[in-house]
């Protein structure tokens, strides 16, 4: 339960402290909803790194969080803590969650090589929206502890972070 | 921390910078530049407050280019350089910041540091000078500043040098500018 009282009729915790300032809210949401509904990079990709930045965490609000048309399956999903030795990751997308491992507490140790990796893999434009989306998802995690964000209920699916949806 | 750019500009012509290399993803940049200009032209949350916790995210995140910018709007509400130059370790016993300003970087260190320094009393003192609508604000002026700033800085878009700027600030109708 957050120290911070709910703004009213909220349709989630987040947007319940968010939602104290309705207009910022809503352009917010286009900002982050632009990540999944543009397909900057591919969903299922977006929904592991913030799966994994989360975990860094350890934020189970943002970790019971499931976006159900990411595509990611259920057994990725399972196997995500084993990525590093699991068949069901390739070699680009090993190397986007070990960067994205490092950005909530080793952000200014990332290598130029770490980097170049990353963007051998997505291409120059993959690698901006990869540099936004996974800040972006260490901000909101932050956001969740500090404020004592309390974890939907476990297992449910949602719809995407989306613009036209709402933020879990 | 790399002071080399790892992504090129979008932009013919301009250098890279948090603009330009933007431009790579013309819809994100243009979602961000009007969040970003919303947020600061909204006066729920006085643009001193926002750039007190702006100037400490830079500090805590060694953002060099955030630290060595100001925003007008800020600077004529009366935040100068002595003010800025107590926003460091051991602000909670200065003389020149407010105690609404000492809350606001207590939440701030909070949020992008370590939520633990958010005690009770510290969250008493931010809703005993702040309204709900204000710590909401904050904390999404926090979430952009943080993200980024960690952004430019993984993207290598430090800068080796600069000198401090005043730029205008962030407002409807304008480019994003070079800055977080």
């Amino acid at each position: 339960m957050s120290w911070l009282e709910s703004a009213p009729k909220a349709a989630s915790p987040l947007e319940g402290y968010l939602g104290h300032g309705p207009a910022l809210l809503a352009q917010f949401k286009q900002f982050y909803g632009a990540l999944w509904d543009e397909r900057l990079l591919d969903p299922a990709l977006l929904e592991m790194l913030r799966l994994t930045i989360a975990k860094v965490h350890q934020c189970d609000a943002e970790l019971v969080v499931r976006h159900e048309t990411s595509g990611l399956s259920d057994a990725k999903r399972a196997a995500l803590a084993d990525w590093r030795t699991s068949d069901l990751f390739d070699a680009g997308e090993r190397v986007c969650l070990a960067y994205a491992e490092r950005i909530p507490f080793e952000h200014t140790a990332i290598t130029d090589s770490e980097a170049a990796a990353v963007k051998d893999t997505l291409g120059e434009p993959g690698f901006v929206a990869f540099s936004v989306a996974v800040s972006l998802f260490d901000a909101l995690c932050r956001v969740r502890l500090v404020l004592d964000l309390e974890p939907l209920p476990e297992g449910a699916l949602h719809p995407p972070a989306s613009a036209h949806g709402m933020l879990r | 921390m790399s002071t080399s750019p790892r992504v090129s500009s979008g932009i013919p012509g301009e250098p890279p910078h948090l603009g330009s290399v933007l431009a790579h993803q013309p819809v994100l940049a243009e979602h961000f530049s009007k969040l970003y200009a919303a947020f600061w032209d909204s006066d729920v949350l006085s643009a001193r407050l926002k750039e007190v916790a702006r100037m400490r995210n830079a500090r805590v995140t060694e953002c060099g280019f955030c630290r060595n910018v100001r925003f007008d709007k800020a600077l004529s509400q009366g935040l100068d350089e002595a003010v800025v130059d107590e926003i460091t370790e051991g602000y909670e016993t200065s003389e020149t910041l407010s105690d609404a300003e000492k809350a606001v970087l207590k939440f701030t260190d909070a949020l992008i540091y370590d939520p633990a320094l958010l005690t009770g009393d510290a969250q008493a003192a931010l809703k005993r000078h702040l309204s709900p609508a204000q710590i909401a604000e904050l904390g999404l002026g926090l979430t952009l500043f943080l993200a980024m700033a960690k952004a430019l800085i993984t993207m290598g878009l430090e800068p080796e040098q600069m000198d401090r700027t005043v730029l205008p600030t962030p407002a409807a109708g304008k480019p994003v500018e070079p800055v977080s």
